[in-house]
């Protein structure tokens, strides 16, 4: 019998460390591994015994891209346990670094890790010879990002300044109002390539339908906290009942555990956000989600690259609003806990996804953890995409079949890293 | 040293770690460029496709080795790299996943993440067979180290700048304390404040203590660091013998361990 591997070794513009092997039986696909080769660091082993402060020096370094989810999310968690009330301005701070790494994690993973993909280059630096404007525009606009999150978080990458009950230090207005500059020409800026992502032609290989998870902000606005998770089955669910959706299990070729929900792969992503709560949005991004928005997107993970686009122009639009808001409110005091035991879970959207942390808190110090991150939830459900698309490509013979496959699994912006690297063709 | 007619050629590996320290440099914005332009970057998968490296001058290595496959793949590196760069307090001193086994075993620490053997599926050779947590400098030589959690780009910047033009850089053998002192900052432990300033490698510009939050140690050990002193005074100023221990051990990796147990 006819068997043939098509295998990608590694995975590149993703996070970490991860890669695909198809394995092929009489020119039908027979089985699709997304190996995760990054090593286990047992992240949740070891915040035990730790307080609650160490535990947040320590879990926001699962990942250096989404730092800030993971940071917002653990202080969710522990002041929920805890019973710590935080003022609005806390509260507002929060939310804008969780913005600004939407911009600076968005932009990244558009510019520098999709697009090249679009115009058919190794990199982003390659494609400085054929759209230098929009490379540069990238570099600016990460920086907006990536200085905004120095500003509130202490430095660009794992900044400690975010505490238990508010900030270190609390940032002027004064540095506060740099970020209100250039907002508008980076919504331009963002609007433009999106009105050019959407002419550019999207492989059609990986289609098929899959169930979509995203956290449902309260107030019935656009946004990335909830504390019920609504699934596009109809079903809503609160925060706590996360094992329900996730179900996560070990398998033999990833350090990254998976998720099923109802024994199927489902997606968290912006894309997911886009599909159930896309109708929220605002402004400029709510016209491009109604401009190009569609049922096709739905079945196909390359529109998240597109989806990520129009959430970085939301975010664009909302962080000038923010800081306005902050401006006017009188800088709080830290809030000291009260209680030092106590059981939360708590969840955010990250760019990449729904991110859930869970910890039992006793005399201060963590007894257990639970970190479910994007990734882990999602890659049964690139594997699929894989398998559909590698049917696909086979059939046709397609010299680019790695390459398609390589798109399908960044297009998820996986964060290996945080699920614990990435594609060769192979062909016997 | 290598030849100076062409760029030397530059490889960036990640191991285990949150590739904060890669991510560090695209986070250098408007140096980004000059930085995949001064230099032949040969391999970065974080940032580009389409790599084949026989041979490089420079290898910048981020992240502790936690499986078989890692081992493999860092004395491979080794083999063709001149000059091996420790990128970040993981790849120097194993970062917060190293923590020795005093505590717990590292089959404990296996089975409360993945679950008890027999359970759930053993892990495949592909993937690697998981390991503790261990810097580079564990397995192989390392010519240089720049620390960090993540590091930081003011530091990395004027050493990786040597390098590419051929030369050493110097050591920078100076605790955040002194770093501490230029930014003009009041001093925690001289309030009773817990600070771990006095045992910790500068190069952060004191980044913590300046926006008011004790240095946790993130850089790692400061070469001249004096453990007994740092734990008589935080241990003067309340904190138990434990606590003291455990906050050094958070970043401290390997180091603390070896300076605690007094080799």
């Amino acid at each position: 019998m006819a068997e043939k591997t098509i295998s990608v070794d590694v995975i590149s513009r993703v996070e970490g460390d991860g890669g695909i092997q198809v394995f092929t039986k009489d020119g039908k696909v027979d089985k699709v591994l997304v190996d995760i080769f990054e090593g286990p660091r047992m992240i949740e082993a070891l915040v035990r015994g730790k307080t609650y402060t160490e535990t947040l020096s320590l879990v926001s370094r699962i990942c250096a891209i989404c730092t800030v989810s993971h940071r917002n999310v653990s202080i969710k968690a522990i002041e929920k346990a805890l019973k710590v009330k935080v003022p609005e301005k806390v509260k507002l701070l929060r939310e804008l670094m969780h913005l600004a790494e939407y911009v600076e994690s968005h932009i990244l993973h558009v510019y520098y890790l999709a697009l090249p993909d679009f115009f058919k280059q190794p990199s982003a630096i390659a494609l400085l010879a054929t759209h230098k404007e929009t490379v540069v525009q990238a570099v600016v606009m990460k920086k907006y990002g990536t200085e905004l999150m120095q500003l509130l978080m202490g430095r660009k990458i794992h900044g400690e300044n975010p505490q238990i009950g508010g900030f270190g230090r609390i940032p002027t207005n004064e540095e506060l109002d740099k970020f209100l500059e250039n907002a508008a020409e980076y919504q331009s800026w963002v609007s433009a390539i999106i009105d050019l992502m959407a002419t550019l032609p999207i492989p059609e290989y990986g289609v098929r339908d899959t169930t979509f998870m995203c956290c449902n902000p309260a107030d019935g606005k656009f946004g990335f906290e909830g504390d019920t998770i609504l699934i596009s089955t109809g079903e809503e669910y609160p925060v706590e009942e996360y094992k329900k959706m996730t179900n996560e299990r070990v398998v033999p070729h990833s350090y990254a555990k998976r998720s099923k929900y109802q024994d199927k792969p489902f997606s968290v992503s912006a894309l997911a956000r886009l599909a159930l709560i896309g109708d929220r949005l605002t402004g400029e991004a709510k016209e491009k989600y109604d401009k190009y928005f569609n049922e096709s997107w739905k079945s196909n993970p390359i529109y998240n690259n597109l989806c990520q686009a129009i959430e970085a122009l939301w975010a664009f639009e909302q962080i000038p609003i923010l800081i306005e808001k902050i401006k006017a409110l009188p800088d709080p005091e830290m809030v000291i806990p009260e209680v030092l035991d106590g059981t939360a879970t708590a969840a955010v959207e990250a760019p990449r996804g729904t991110l859930y942390h869970t910890y039992e808190i006793k005399d201060g110090k963590i007894v257990n953890a639970d970190i479910i991150t994007p990734t882990a939830q999602f890659l049964d459900d690139i594997e699929k995409y894989i398998w559909v698309a590698a049917e696909k490509l086979l059939a046709e013979d397609n010299p680019d079949t790695e390459l398609h496959l390589e798109m399908i699994a960044r297009a998820y912006d996986p964060c290996i890293s945080c699920s614990c690297h990435m594609v060769k063709l192979v062909k016997e | 040293m290598w030849q100076r007619e062409k760029k030397p050629v530059v490889g960036i590996f990640g191991f285990s770690g949150c590739a904060g320290d890669q991510l560090a440099i695209l986070h250098m914005e408007d140096s980004t460029i000059d930085f995949f332009t001064s230099a032949d970057i040969k391999f970065f998968h974080m940032a580009q496709s389409h790599q084949e490296v026989p041979k490089v001058d420079i290898a910048l290595v981020e992240g502790s080795i936690n499986t078989e496959r890692q081992l493999k793949e860092l004395k491979e590196i080794r083999e063709m790299a001149d000059v091996v760069v420790a990128l970040g307090t993981c790849a120097c001193y194993g970062g917060i996943q190293y923590l020795g086994e005093d505590v717990e075993t590292f089959k404990e620490r296996m089975e409360y993440v993945y679950g008890k053997s027999g359970e759930v599926p053993e892990f495949l050779d592909l993937v690697g067979q998981p390991r503790p947590a261990q810097p580079i400098s564990e397995y192989i030589d390392v010519d240089i180290m720049i620390p960090g959690c993540p590091i930081s780009a003011e530091n990395f910047v004027p050493i990786y700048t040597k390098l590419i033009s051929g030369l050493l850089p110097q050591k920078y053998p100076m605790p955040v304390c002194v770093e501490c002192k230029y930014e003009g900052n009041d001093c925690f432990l001289l309030h009773g404040k817990y600070c771990l300033g006095p045992v910790t490698a500068a190069g952060c510009n004191a980044t913590c203590p300046s926006i008011d939050i004790s240095c946790i140690g993130c850089f790692g050990t400061y070469e001249g660091a004096n453990y007994p002193s740092m734990i008589d005074k935080l241990k003067e100023i309340g904190l138990s013998e434990e606590e003291v221990i455990r906050k050094l051990k958070l970043f401290g990796g390997n180091k603390v361990e070896q300076a605690l147990k007094g080799d």
